[in-house]
C-alpha cells in the first residue's frame, strides 16, 4: 500500500530531512511514526502527501509512483488519502456540517450524496448534535473529530495523521485514538506521526522510529522506548 | 462543470466581493471610470463621424463670376466647368437670384438691404460633385481658370470646416484613448490587489482544499469569477448611465435649439449601444479576468 524505497530528502538550505529510509506499510496496517522534533517525521508525512519531492529514492502509494505523478494528477492522488493535523485546520467561517461537506464539494460530489453521507459520518464521530456549531464553539477534541470526519468522508484507503493528539488533553487524546482505531478496523490504513509516548506504549501497534532522519527501529508491535 | 460546482464558484466569488467591500468598490469604480469615458467618447465620436459624412455629402462648391464678362461668356464658362471630371451638376445664380436669396435670408432684418441692388451681389455657379472625397482635382481646375483670368473670381469650399471638425475629432479620440489606457492600467492594478487580498484571506482554505484534493482550477475559478463580476458591474453601470444620459441630452438639445435638425442629426441610442454595450462589457470583463489571472500568478501557488 505504502512503499518508501531508500528515500533521502535534503532541503535546499542543506538540512537533511530523511536519510536513506525504506518502509513498507501494508493495507489495513495501523502504524506509528515516532521520533523527537527534527527526527524526520514531518518530512516523511510531507513526502507521503507529495507536498515535497524526495532528493533520491522512490515512494509508491496505492500502486502510484509519486515521482511520475504530473502536477495536475496530484489532486486525484490526494483524494485517496485522508489527512488530519495537530492544529485541526478547520474553516472558521463554516459550521461542522459545512466543514465536512466541503471535502465532498471539492471533489464535486452531488448534493444528494452530500446530504446523505455527512450526517452518517458525523454520527460515527459522535458529532451529530454539533453539526450547526462553528469551530470556535467546539472543544479541541470536537474540532479534531470534525477534522477526522472530513478526512474520511471521501472513503480514502489511507489516513495520515500528523500529531493528531498534540493539542489535546489525555482523555480527549484517547477518544481520538479510539476513533482512529475504529476507522482502522473498518479497513482504512492508518499512519500516525506522534511523540505521545503513553499512547504508543499502551496501544502496542506497529512502530517506525526515526532519529536524525534515519530509520532506527521498525517493529510489528511495540512501544515508544526511550532511545528515540 | 456541474451546476452545483458552478453555484459554489459563484457564491464564493460573491462572498469575497462582499467581504472585501472597500476594495471591491474601488475596483468597480476604476472600471466604471474607464468604461464611462469609453462610452461617452464613443457616443460623441459616432455622432461626429455621422454628421461629418452627412456634411461632406451635402457640400457644394461656389465659384464667383467677375462682373466684366457677358452672358455668352458665362455660358461658355458653364459648359467648360460642366465638362470637368467629377462635376455632377452645375447651377447658374444670376444677380437677381443672388439678391432674392439674400432677401430671403435676411427677411427679418431690413437694415441689411438698405441701398442694396441686385448688381451688388456677384453672379456665381453652384457646383455639386459626384464624389466629395475627390474635390481637390475640381478645385485645382477651377483655380487654374481663376488664375488664367477666365472670368472666375474665387472659389469657395467648406472643406476647412470639415478639416477643423476632423482634427477636433482626432484630438478627442487620441485624448480618450490615452485616458482609457491609463484607467485600464489603474483598474488592473486595483483589481490585482483586490484579488490578492481575497487570496490572502482564503490562504488557509486554499491549503485545506489542496489537501482534500481540489484541482487547481477548482481553486482558481472563484477568483476568476470575482474579477469577472467586478469587470461586468463596473462596465454595465456606466453604459446604462450613458444610455439614459444620451437620450436625455439628445432630447434636451433638440428641444432647446430650434431647427438644429438642419445642421445636426443625432444617431439613435440603439444604433450606438448595439456596438457599445458588447464592447464595454467585453472590455470590463477582460480587465477583471486579466487582473485575476495576474494576481493568481503572483500570489496563488496551487
Amino acid at each position: 500500500m505504502i512503499t518508501v524505497n531508500n528515500v533521502t530528502k535534503v532541503y535546499e538550505n542543506g538540512a537533511s530531512g530523511l536519510d536513506r529510509v525504506s518502509i513498507s506499510i501494508k493495507p489495513r496496517d495501523f502504524a506509528f511514526i515516532i521520533g523527537s522534533s527534527g527526527s524526520g517525521k514531518s518530512t516523511l508525512m510531507k513526502l507521503l502527501l507529495k507536498e515535497i519531492e524526495p532528493t533520491s529514492g522512490e515512494i509508491i502509494i496505492n500502486n502510484i509512483n509519486l515521482g511520475g505523478l504530473a502536477h495536475n494528477e496530484v489532486p486525484y492522488f490526494r483524494r485517496k488519502i485522508g489527512v488530519v493535523f495537530q492544529d485541526f485546520r478547520l474553516l472558521p467561517n463554516k459550521t461542522v456540517y459545512e466543514n465536512v461537506a466541503f471535502a465532498m464539494q471539492v471533489v464535486e460530489t452531488s448534493s444528494r450524496d452530500i446530504r446523505r453521507t455527512v450526517p452518517a459520518i458525523l454520527a460515527m464521530v459522535g458529532l451529530q448534535r454539533k453539526s450547526k456549531a462553528y469551530p470556535n464553539q467546539l472543544s479541541g477534541g470536537e474540532q479534531q473529530r470534525t477534522a477526522l470526519a472530513r478526512a474520511i468522508i471521501n472513503k480514502p484507503p489511507i489516513l495520515l495523521a500528523d500529531e493528531p493528539t498534540g493539542n489535546l488533553d489525555p482523555d480527549t487524546a484517547w477518544e481520538i485514538m479510539d476513533l482512529l482505531e475504529d476507522i482502522n478496523n473498518r479497513g482504512t490504513t492508518v499512519v500516525i506521526a506522534t511523540h505521545a509516548k503513553d499512547i504508543v506504549d499502551e496501544m502496542q501497534k506497529r512502530v517506525i522510529a526515526l532519529r536524525n532522519g534515519q530509520l532506527i527501529r521498525d517493529i510489528e508491535k511495540g512501544g515508544y522506548e526511550d532511545e528515540v | 462543470m456541474k451546476f452545483r460546482t458552478l453555484s459554489y464558484y459563484l457564491s464564493e466569488a460573491f462572498k469575497s466581493l462582499v467581504r472585501n467591500r472597500l476594495m471591491t468598490l474601488a475596483s468597480i469604480l476604476t472600471v466604471f471610470s474607464c468604461i464611462f469615458i469609453l462610452s461617452f467618447f464613443y457616443s460623441v465620436a459616432m455622432n461626429i463621424d455621422y454628421n461629418l459624412a452627412r456634411l461632406e455629402g451635402s457640400l457644394s462648391l461656389s465659384a464667383y463670376i467677375v462682373d466684366e464678362i457677358d452672358e455668352a461668356q458665362v455660358l461658355e464658362l458653364l459648359n467648360e466647368i460642366d465638362a470637368i471630371e467629377n462635376v455632377a451638376e452645375i447651377e447658374f445664380i444670376s444677380h437677381e437670384e443672388a439678391f432674392n436669396r439674400f432677401l430671403e435670408m435676411f427677411a427679418d432684418d431690413p437694415m441689411f438691404r438698405l441701398g442694396l441692388s441686385p448688381t451688388d451681389l456677384p453672379r456665381s455657379f453652384v457646383i455639386t460633385l459626384e464624389d466629395v472625397g475627390e474635390y481637390a482635382s475640381v478645385i485645382a481646375a477651377l483655380q487654374q481658370m481663376v488664375n488664367q483670368g477666365r472670368g472666375l473670381e474665387f472659389v469657395r469650399y467648406h472643406q476647412h470646416i470639415i478639416n477643423v471638425i476632423t482634427t477636433l475629432n482626432t484630438g478627442i479620440r487620441i485624448v480618450s484613448v490615452v485616458m482609457i489606457l491609463i484607467l485600464i492600467v489603474l483598474a488592473n492594478v486595483i483589481i490585482v490587489n483586490t484579488i490578492r487580498i481575497t487570496i490572502n484571506s482564503r490562504r488557509n482554505e486554499i491549503t485545506i482544499m489542496k489537501y482534500i484534493g481540489a484541482t487547481d482550477w477548482f481553486i482558481r475559478w472563484p477568483f476568476i469569477i470575482e474579477g469577472m463580476l467586478i469587470g461586468l458591474i463596473g462596465a454595465a453601470l456606466p453604459v446604462v448611465i450613458v444610455w439614459f444620459g444620451y437620450n436625455g441630452s439628445v432630447d434636451a438639445i433638440y428641444n432647446s435649439f430650434f431647427m438644429i435638425e438642419d445642421v445636426l442629426i443625432f444617431r439613435s441610442a440603439a444604433s450606438i449601444f448595439v456596438v457599445l454595450l458588447p464592447l464595454a462589457l467585453s472590455i470590463g470583463m477582460g480587465i477583471g479576468v486579466y487582473g485575476s489571472i495576474i494576481s493568481m500568478r503572483k500570489h496563488l501557488h496551487v
